[in-house]
């Protein structure tokens, strides 16, 4: 006759049944405080804006309701909005010569 | 290949009103994109950062729930019955219908998208001023960002030290606020409702969600219930688990986020080459100790140093905390630093009732003597039984111990009783 398909371990040890098991339910948050250093310790870099382009009415208008369609949106002008979408994004490229690039910005894995 | 239907569905732009985006571009507010405590994303405008660059201590928090004591609370409905008496009752909970539910839902014992988004918004809101909540955002704005529930800042110029405690003691203290907050709007709408057939007016359209008939069985006296609605308590502790730096200038573009082994990495990048390892031992000043919710220091950051790999920071791996309850001694063991423990009592759609006999006799003598002549009768027949069962274990003894004797003084007793009288006695006038 064949095993069964299942059985119990003879040297096994039982599981023991707890009278209080909490059920713990978590959330995670951020929470970020800013140093406030003295501006000469930072290099220049650090002082340079990133080039955006100025927000108008009618380029926002514009760049809206094609972003509506295609997902993609101009980050120059909405970086923030950008950076959320889930679509590729289009970066104006710079020439090499143009002075300091941007600080890079990372993307956490 | 996605659809057009697709496109929409999960293109963050679409549901964006192009109107207020364009009105709010005409007073230079640009429209941010964000993800929200739920994982959605929503949107807000703001306004033109300020270039200020500055180094931040990124903290990453728990909050984690506990179950505490659970017992009765307010009463809910009391009722009689009269002796004999019956009824129905129904009981309605806050759970019967989606809308009521989610409105009584919380973090802390439930998930609702809504509630976990009213939660960040509201601990934001308690920590942040106009200025903060514009940074935060600006510094969150990338699809991977992590819900931000707070923004506080320290000031480290000129020696000054231990900004970074209590903003972080603030921050705990906004966090514990928002918390009790929602717990106790979530609480107040859990309503359950216990009605009697006699006191019901069912509206059309409702279901009742139990439905039981229950009875008075006493003859002299009422019987009174007492339904309570039954509370839990939760643990709720706020706990560091996890500390990272970066650099910020104020432009969402300008976000450099590192974990604390690359701290040099953003030292070399970001400050003037004389000031580094001075810019560097105040960061790390600022986050070596952390104070807890009772004021204990612990060290959690520490330097590893590996020969052949160099020496680097990190997050220590075994900082464990444990808070213990005073009053039902259960332990939890969380990791990192608990910052806040509070407990909160939450209403439940449990109900626990207790029945409580009334003290009147409300028999007048001649009844009262029926029902006194009724259980002694029935306490004669009982004894009767009994004496019958004694009966029945002596024949056997003595068949067992082959007692002659015993056997025949049993028969000139006991048999022509036994014989003629078993349908006599038990049927007989005293036997009813």
């Amino acid at each position: 006759m064949s095993d069964p398909i299942i059985k119990l371990d003879t040297n096994g040890q039982a599981a023991v049944i707890s009278y209080n098991v909490p059920e713990p339910t978590s959330y995670s948050g951020r929470n970020i405080i800013e140093l406030d250093f003295d501006e000469g310790v930072f290099t220049e870099l650090a002082k340079t804006a990133p080039k955006r382009d100025e927000v108008t009415a009618d380029g926002t208008k514009s760049a809206l309701e094609a972003a509506a369609k295609t997902g993609v949106v101009n980050e120059a002008l909405l970086p923030n909005a950008a950076r959320k979408s889930l679509a590729p994004k289009f970066q104006p490229m710079r020439p090499a010569s143009s002075g300091p690039s941007n600080p890079p910005t990372p993307r956490r894995r | 290949m996605p659809t057009e239907a697709m496109m929409t569905k999960h293109n963050p732009f679409a549901s964006i009103n192009i109107d207020e985006a364009v009105a709010k571009a005409a007073q230079g507010y640009r429209l941010n994109l964000y993800t929200t405590m739920s994982g959605g994303t929503s949107h807000n405008y703001l306004p033109p950062p300020v270039l200020k660059p500055t180094f931040l201590i990124v903290e990453e928090y728990r909050l984690s729930n506990f179950l505490g004591q659970y017992g009765a609370g307010r009463t809910v409905n009391t009722f009689s019955l009269l002796p004999g008496e019956k009824t129905t009752i129904s009981v309605n909970t806050y759970k019967r219908s989606t809308a009521t539910s989610e409105s009584a839902s919380s973090i802390l014992d439930s998930y609702t998208e809504e509630k976990a988004d009213e939660f960040e918004s509201s601990v934001q809101a308690e920590s942040s001023t106009k200025t903060n909540e514009s940074k935060n955002f600006e510094y969150h704005a990338e699809a991977e960002a992590k819900a931000s529930w707070g923004w506080g800042s320290a000031k480290v110029s000129g020696g000054v030290s231990g900004g970074s405690s209590a903003a972080r003691e603030e921050f705990a203290k906004n966090t514990s606020s928002a918390t009790q907050k929602q717990a106790a709007s979530s609480s107040a709408k859990r309503e359950v409702a216990v009605n009697t057939s006699f006191s019901s007016t069912q509206e059309e359209g409702t279901e009742t969600a139990i439905t039981r008939e229950i009875q008075n069985i006493n003859v002299g006296r009422t019987l009174n219930f007492t339904f309570r609605q039954m509370n839990q308590e939760f643990i709720t502790l706020l706990h560091l688990v996890d500390v990272r730096v970066a650099f910020f200038n104020g432009f969402a573009e300008s976000k450099d986020e590192v974990p604390l082994s690359q701290l040099d990495t953003l030292m070399e990048k970001y400050v003037v080459e004389g000031k580094r390892k001075e810019v560097k031992e105040t960061i790390l000043a600022q986050i070596r100790t952390v104070f807890d919710y009772k004021d204990q220091p612990h060290e959690v950051i520490e330097e590893v140093k590996r020969p052949g790999f160099g020496a680097y920071w990190r997050f220590r791996k075994d900082v464990v905390s444990r808070y213990e309850d005073a009053t039902t001694g259960s332990r939890f063991d969380v990791p990192g630093v608990i910052l806040s423990a509070d407990t909160t009592v939450m209403r439940t759609d449990s109900l626990i009732v207790e029945a409580l006999l009334g003290q009147a006799d409300a028999l007048d003598a001649y009844s009262r003597g029926l029902q006194d002549e009724r259980v002694e009768a029935q306490r004669l027949t009982n004894r009767r039984i009994a004496l019958d069962i004694q009966l029945e274990e002596l024949r056997q003894r003595i068949v067992n111990d082959r007692d002659a004797e015993a056997a025949a003084i049993f028969a000139q007793v006991y048999a022509p009783a036994a014989q003629g009288g078993d349908g006599e006695d038990a049927d007989g006038p005293g036997g009813s």
